[in-house]
């Protein structure tokens, strides 16, 4: 093996090292996705036993930002996206979110009783979560959370 | 008699002090009869717990000798010539300031050039096609996207949107 050989050898391999160990890389191209519909109040305990309180975790992301104290699941689901394949996600009667997966993409179209309200082009990156989200009456919010999973 | 005294008359008993000093109390002893009513209790005392097999404290140094050496440890300190602040180099100055720089710099352009489908980190973005704003948290690992017209469509009923609700 001449020294130009090594070259290119050494070349590829540190390419493949990088793409490989590249925050984000996911195992071939589907798209894992978490999806949650989450309530935002400043009351208590809805009285719905059907309705539980986020994760200590998601709490604490949340209340970093937004300002209502309680946060509440509505819907949790996790999605199988095949590459170029795109799914519809019923997150409640009234939301729907359907995603659309590329190669190092993903789209997103947010769905309230039927009308298209919005559509974001976000990065797959493992961990990060897209949050879709608006008011509500009587002070309230509501949060559709996206996670794309390794 | 002052407290001054007593502990002198003590220091005699104890043989804590010099020779001189000891000769000017007896002498005062002698004279002041408060001093050798004194001096014999503490005598009958210290005898006493003699008695009592209380173990005897040498002293190393007389009280005097004791404080002279503090004294000359103070105004050797004080001869002492004071540290003066070494001059550095001017472009020194410069390195912390431009190191911080530097590193603010590089941290913006790894959030940017890294996450090309968002804005700059924490920085918001109103979008003017419809009534959304587009926020980022690097902090919490979040895209927020608040969407004004979907108040009432995404759940439930009608709400008006105040944008003070993304604080």
């Amino acid at each position: 093996m001449n020294l130009n050989n090594m070259k290119r050898t050494l070349a590829w391999l540190t390419i493949c090292i990088v793409a490989l160990s590249a925050p984000g890389a996911f195992a071939g191209d589907n798209l894992k996705l978490h999806a949650k519909l989450i309530w935002g109040c400043d009351d208590d305990m809805p009285t719905d036993p059907g309705i539980k309180p986020v994760s200590p975790e998601v709490a604490t992301q949340l209340k970093g930002i937004f300002k209502w104290k309680h946060y509440y699941v509505v819907t949790n689901m996790t999605a199988k996206i095949p590459d170029k394949g795109a799914q519809k996600l019923v997150l409640s009667k009234k939301c729907t979110v359907e995603v659309k997966n590329d190669a190092h993409t993903y789209k997103a179209k947010l769905f309230g009783e039927g009308k298209l309200l919005k559509e974001v082009d976000q990065k797959k990156v493992a961990g990060e979560n897209l949050v879709l989200a608006g008011g509500d009456k009587n002070a309230t919010a509501w949060f559709v959370i996206l996670t794309p999973q390794e | 008699m002052n407290t001054e005294s007593k502990l002198r008359l003590q220091s005699y008993l104890d043989n804590e002090v010099s020779s001189a000093e000891a000769r000017e109390i007896a002498s005062w002893i002698a004279r002041d009869a408060e001093a050798k009513a004194l001096c014999d209790e503490l005598q009958g005392t210290k005898a006493l717990l003699i008695a009592e097999n209380e173990l005897p404290v040498a002293v190393p140094d007389s009280r005097e000798f004791y404080w002279s050496k503090i004294q000359q440890g103070i105004e050797r300190a004080e001869r002492e010539p004071s540290r003066e602040v070494v001059a550095r180099p001017w472009w020194s100055r410069l390195l912390a300031p431009v190191a911080g720089a530097a590193a603010l710099a590089l941290f913006v352009f790894t959030s940017v050039s890294t996450n090309p489908a968002r804005n700059v980190a924490g920085q918001t973005e109103q979008s003017l096609t419809d009534n959304s704003i587009t926020f980022y948290s690097p902090e919490h690992k979040m895209t927020v996207v608040w969407i004004a017209s979907a108040a009432n469509s995404a759940d439930s009923g009608s709400a008006d949107l105040d944008w003070d609700e993304f604080e």
